[in-house]
């Protein structure tokens, strides 16, 4: 992607040779991203990121055709957020203490005239996989003229998205999540979807996201799906020999310390803990004192200390949900990092403990 | 661009308070170059999702949802509008594309009007509008007014606290930052609902994980213009090209050159060209083979090959138009290169045209 930080800058949709060249990088850029996630090029719209992505799904299909729309009790606020103002009927679905969605709740919100129902593929904060395939067969049953999106931000660099896209009519993808570059993502579907654009004035992206391309941001994430779709096999394998180590490390020398969703499939490179009697925001500030980088709650919310609306949905109660640890390891975390960590947030939790 | 890896900036580990201190700064040199306080500048994804946001939030504020514009307006201007008003109210411009500020001023006795649309500078013809009029007739009626200034910003001096606007779109790529990404300024006090939702980002007036990198360019671009008065000496220097190839063309036969004749008037760096007798796609190749990169119409409507709406309304023969634009990496030899090639092409055009319709001699 650097050449088209630093050097070419022709806008692909001039018509000299500049523009021709940004504009061929585009397309097969596309083409990448479009054979990793399993949809026709013409199914790809690239967008600002995976909250536009997902803001377009929802808006967008809700603009098309309004009417009720689903989702669940732990969506990401991108989901969420956009579904409330669009003005239109929300229906939340619950999940179990797993974070899993109740398929028959779900049966029972589901009818006729919903016009879409967007259930993520993974969460955000717990890492618990949601499964698809049975989800979309509810919705085509109950609710057939739905468009069924599901926001795969979280779960992309770690799944086989053309799974998700076999289930789903739309799916977000992000690309600083993919290990590209932040700034840039896409919605993809089969076929030509039925949405209304959010973003107008210019027509790129077939009428359904104005605004001239970043050519450099679109083929880091063509570029970084690729990588992550080759390296994914190997780097989940080893990622959840580490993650289940580190987990069970710290659950062994911290008194009180439960792990959530531990039973369920969860992405490979997530841990949430809770600690008993702990505030997460104390915790986070020992832990980067001492060179671990950790989340308490969504990334978005942090700073805010609110308990999560994730956990609260999961039936976590309300101080439990304040003294919560998110820590994620990625392909390049190493062995020696995780025993780092597995020593540092044991002895943080007790200094906090002893305070 | 060492920002490219990033970490997320609303993190509170020291990586994440990294970005957070490279977000701020590149806040800091935007809001510099265009006269504001940091914290009316809200990074966007580029001047479209700016303009759809700007539209968006103030026709959802309350206050009336009717949009007042001229049909000058870029695409991204009008069709938000269309997309999240209740209806448009049109004024019109003169021949050189200046609004009417009387039309302006009389259409807000319209019931419900919400919104005034008005360009700081047009994008095709590069006249630059009456802002501060507009601005104060629009503040008489307590109205809200968005600019667009993405084809201005960085060409000319702009003073957004001072001006008193209420919002304003700018577009990074358009001042020598990188694509991807843009700015909505927005007026202290004032608070529109946002339109990308989904995270408390940007003081919860836009969803979604900054792009630190994007913005660090942009900031980069700002400072680079507002140091020792590079804006300044840019303008000045593409004024003098531009004059050059002005020249050049109105000595052709049936060539005029768009906008005001005043070139205090006209953004520095844009030329807008109606020439008589050939049609804007074949010369537009001409130059392309020749090495010369032009537009007809905007860009993001030239492959559509529609007539310039802009032009339309200025009441020119839009299907005729050729718009040149010279940057910071323009050499005087490229300038003399297409002052040297359009004569060419365009008497080439006329005489195959003449040609073959077997009549009149080539004009020239």
């Amino acid at each position: 992607m650097r050449p088209w930080l630093t050097g070419r800058f022709g806008n692909p949709s001039g018509a000299h040779q500049v523009a021709r060249a940004a504009r061929a990088a585009v397309d097969d850029s596309r083409d990448r991203l479009a054979a990793v996630v399993g949809v026709d090029p013409g199914g790809i719209i690239f967008t600002s990121g995976g909250t536009e992505a997902d803001n377009l799904a929802v808006l967008g299909a809700i603009a098309a055709r309004p009417g009720p729309v689903v989702v669940t009790a732990v969506e990401h606020p991108a989901v969420m957020e956009a579904a409330v103002a669009s003005g239109q009927e929300v229906r939340v679905a619950p999940v179990d203490v797993n974070g899993l969605l109740d398929l028959d709740c779900l049966g029972r919100l589901l009818d006729r005239h919903v016009t879409l129902v967007s259930v993520q593929l993974a969460n955000h904060e717990t890492g618990v996989i949601q499964q698809l395939d049975q989800i979309a067969r509810r919705v085509r049953k109950h609710a057939p003229e739905a468009l069924f999106h599901t926001d795969a931000v979280q779960a992309a660099a770690w799944m086989d998205l053309r799974a998700a896209t076999a289930s789903a009519d739309l799916v977000s993808v992000s690309g600083h999540k993919l290990g590209g570059p932040q700034g840039i993502g896409a919605l993809a579907g089969r076929g030509r979807p039925m949405l209304r654009a959010i973003l107008h004035g210019g027509g790129q992206e077939r009428e359904l996201r104005s605004g001239t391309q970043n050519v450099a941001g679109i083929v880091g994430l063509a570029a970084a799906a690729e990588a992550a779709q080759a390296g994914r096999a190997a780097d989940s394998i080893r990622t959840r020999i580490l993650r289940d180590q580190l987990a069970a490390d710290i659950r062994g020398s911290a008194p009180g310390c439960v792990e959530t969703a531990s039973s369920v499939a969860r992405l490979p490179g997530h841990i949430h803990l809770r600690f008993s009697g702990i505030e997460s925001e104390a915790l986070l500030v020992l832990l980067d004192d001492a060179g671990v980088c950790a989340s308490a709650g969504a990334a978005c919310a942090s700073g805010a200390m609110e308990p999560s609306p994730v956990l609260l949905a999961m039936g976590v109660d309300k101080t439990d949900a304040l003294s919560s640890l998110r820590l994620t390891l990625g392909p390049t975390t190493t062995p020696g990092e995780v025993a780092f960590a597995a020593r540092v947030v044991p002895a943080s939790v007790q200094r906090l403990r002893a305070a | 661009m060492e920002w490219i890896d990033a970490a997320d900036p609303g993190r509170v580990h020291t990586e994440g308070r990294m970005a957070r201190v490279a977000l701020e700064e590149a806040r800091d040199r935007v809001a510099a170059l265009v006269g504001t306080r940091s914290r009316q500048v809200i990074f966007t994804s580029g001047a479209t999702e700016s303009i759809n946001a700007a539209a968006y939030g103030a026709l959802h504020a309350g206050r009336g949802e009717r949009v007042v514009m001229a049909d000058v307006e870029h695409s991204a201007v009008r069709e938000a509008s269309e997309r999240y008003a209740s209806s448009i109210v049109t004024i019109g411009v003169d021949r050189t594309g200046v609004i009417d500020v009387d039309g302006v001023r009389e259409s807000m006795s319209h019931p419900g009007v919400g919104l005034v649309q008005c360009q700081w500078a047009n994008h095709e013809v590069g006249t630059m509008q009456p802002v501060s009029d507009v601005v104060a007739a629009c503040s008489e009626r307590g109205v809200l007014i968005h600019i667009d200034a993405a084809a201005a910003a960085g060409h000319v001096p702009i003073a957004f606290d001072d001006l008193g606007a209420d919002l304003m779109s700018l577009s990074a790529h358009k001042l020598g930052g990188p694509r991807g990404i843009g700015a909505l300024l927005v007026r202290r006090g004032l608070r529109v609902p946002p339109l990308l939702v989904g995270g408390a980002q940007e003081r919860a007036r836009r969803g979604g994980l900054e792009d630190v990198a994007a913005a660090v360019g942009f900031g980069a671009a700002a400072a680079q213009l507002a140091e020792d008065d590079r804006l300044g000496i840019e303008a000045a220097a593409a004024n003098r090209q531009v004059s050059a190839l002005r020249a050049a063309a109105l000595a052709i036969a049936d060539v005029e050159a768009y906008g005001p004749l005043d070139e205090r008037m006209r953004l520095p760096h844009l030329l807008c060209l109606g020439i008589g007798g050939v049609e804007a796609e074949p010369v537009l190749i001409g130059l392309d083979q020749a090495g010369v990169a032009a537009h007809s119409g905007s860009s993001c409507s030239s492959e559509s090959l529609e007539p310039s709406p802009v032009l339309e309304a200025m009441g020119v023969d839009g299907e005729r138009s050729l718009r040149f634009s010279v940057g910071w990496s323009t050499t005087d030899a490229d300038v003399q290169l297409a002052a040297r090639t359009l004569p060419e092409v365009v008497v080439r055009l006329r005489s195959l045209t003449a040609g073959g319709q077997g009549d009149a001699p080539p004009a020239l």
